[in-house]
């Protein structure tokens, strides 16, 4: 594909600070602030559509109370999720990050709804990245390690990522049990070790360099040190909320050459 | 008496109930500052049976009860708690931000909560928040106090390494990992940790995790983000349900009512924004 520079920097739900969570706007400007993956979030609609929302419901970014497996695509294209943008279908977004840019797909998944929707989910994610031809440029992300797993089975040249928010005895085995090749991880617990434990066992990181502290912004400098340290750490990809900061991270220390580690991305 | 015998055994004070047990979130963070005495005070006033608390090590390496690794949300100090040492941290307002009444509320110390739990009989589970990177003490500083301490205590927590060397440091505290994705490990991961309880998060619990749980002789806690959620997970067997959006009021209403609810109705409010 692309080539790119070690680590990339992916855009957390595209550049949140510049526009519209989840918007082809908040793409857009990513790509422009320099992201190598812009990462969203994909829900199954009643219809069977993906569509781009975070939450389980679409009242905090649209205003209208509803969950969003309860709506079709239409209902949720009526909707406006900020400044008169639209809730983009995921058709739409791999069609516009053809070539462009790499994708991380947080696909959602709520095993503890009346029904199970963990195969249907798998298979529609998988069916819309094969029509849209973009399986290089793809990984898909599960909190729901048997998502993963569903995910991998329907089609094993997909990259798979599982989050991951412990400290675990043996990441590698619980990534393999998911049919994973990355893992998202907390930075809290992100070091050199644990990037040379998954590496050797063929798996790769991603870490958020932001504290998500609920209405606590964060500072700058804080930002900063923490990039660095997952820089230093030899993490594979960093998620941002603010492209450019990282970025420009990334580029003072790119004199610390990169170990040649390899990133599960094509 | 094997290791998986010992680790369940440890759990016995949190047994034997015919009802969940309710679980104060942060102490009864709805009515006073939350990692508070004054919030802990609160929720045993109000009946809970347990109260689940946060730890983070100051600059000095003391363990103190608070929730974010800032100082900024919760008190009147900024920066993170392991910039200060514990008598700076001691000095700082950990009341006002949430009700001026409680402006004289302090950041506590674990020893100092883990000693009010001791004399009141409330039992607490403590969840470390400290990182490997910082706090490589982290283990002995928490054995420290809550070896011996005469408290009901689980410790338990996100970092199962640091679970799995507090066996070792504090035999006798129970332990429990918290596992906020659904995987088919989890058993595995309780193992690994030498763990009796699993913490799970309410949006992929389900019905079989809490059967193979109990299966194994382990305990399952789970939060009530929804007041719909309590009928639910009381349903299921959950055998401690934590207060969280939901007020510990609520829980222990809906708890005692046990309103019944219909299935469908409960299931959907199980599912939280994450």
């Amino acid at each position: 594909m692309f080539p790119v520079p070690r680590p990339l920097i992916a855009a957390h739900r595209g550049a949140v600070g510049l526009a519209p969570e989840n918007t082809i706007a908040a793409f857009d400007h990513a790509v422009d602030a320099g992201a190598d993956l812009v990462e969203l979030d994909v829900h199954l609609t009643r219809d069977g559509g993906l569509v781009a929302v975070h939450d389980v419901t679409t009242t905090r970014t649209t205003g209208r109370a509803h969950f969003v497996h309860e709506l079709t695509v239409a209902q949720l294209r009526s909707l406006d999720a900020g400044a008169g943008s639209r809730i983009p279908t995921l058709d739409e977004v791999l069609a516009w990050a053809r070539d462009r840019v790499y994708l991380n797909l947080d696909a959602r998944n709520y095993p503890a709804l009346d029904h199970d929707r963990t195969t249907e989910t798998a298979e529609a994610v998988v069916d819309a990245i094969e029509r849209a031809g973009v399986v290089d440029q793809v990984i898909v992300q599960c909190l729901d390690h048997q998502l993963a797993r569903a995910v991998h089975a329907r089609w094993p040249a997909i990259t798979v990522g599982i989050t991951q928010h412990g400290r675990l005895h043996d990441p590698v085995g619980v990534a393999r049990a998911a049919g994973a090749q990355l893992i998202s991880g907390d930075a809290a617990f992100t070091t050199g070790e644990l990037v040379a434990e998954l590496h050797a066992g063929g798996i790769g990181l991603m870490t958020s360099a932001e504290l998500r502290l609920p209405g606590l912004h964060d500072e700058p400098h804080i930002l900063r040190a923490t990039t660095e340290r997952l820089l230093e750490a030899g993490v594979d990809i960093v998620v941002t909320d603010d492209v450019a900061t990282t970025c420009a991270v990334r580029a003072t220390s790119a004199e610390r050459a990169p170990d040649g580690a390899t990133v599960p991305v094509p | 008496m094997s290791r998986t015998e010992a680790t369940l055994n440890e759990l016995d004070g949190w047994r034997g109930t015919n009802r969940p047990l309710v679980v104060a979130h942060r102490g009864d963070a709805h009515r006073a500052p939350e990692n508070t005495l004054a919030a802990f005070r609160a929720a045993h006033e109000a009946g809970a049976d347990a109260i689940e608390l946060d730890v983070q090590l100051t600059a000095d390496g003391v363990p103190v009860v608070v929730h974010d690794e800032l100082l900024d949300r919760t008190t009147s100090g900024t920066g993170p708690v392991r910039a200060l040492t514990w008598s700076r941290i001691r000095e700082l307002d950990a009341g006002s931000w949430f009700d001026p009444r409680y402006a004289g509320e302090w950041v506590p110390a674990l020893a100092e909560v883990v000693a009010w739990a001791a004399e009141t009989g409330m039992r607490l589970l403590v969840e470390p928040k400290t990182s490997p990177v910082f706090d490589t003490a982290a283990a002995s500083a928490l054995a420290g106090v809550l070896a011996g301490s005469g408290a009901t205590v689980i410790v338990y927590g996100s970092d199962h390494l640091l679970i799995r060397e507090l066996a070792e440091l504090a035999p006798g505290v129970p332990r429990g990992v918290i596992v906020n994705e659904r995987t088919s490990r989890t058993g595995q991961l309780l193992d690994e940790a030498q763990a009796g309880l699993l913490s799970q998060s309410t949006w992929c619990l389900t019905p079989d995790v809490v059967e193979s749980a109990h299966a194994a002789g382990r305990l399952v806690i789970a939060s009530a983000r929804y007041p719909g959620d309590v009928a639910l997970l009381a349903g299921w067997g959950v055998d401690l349900i934590a207060s969280d959006r939901t007020s510990l009021t609520t829980v222990s209403t809906q708890l005692s009512a046990r309103a019944p609810m219909r299935r469908s109705q409960a299931r959907w409010t199980t599912c939280s924004p994450l």
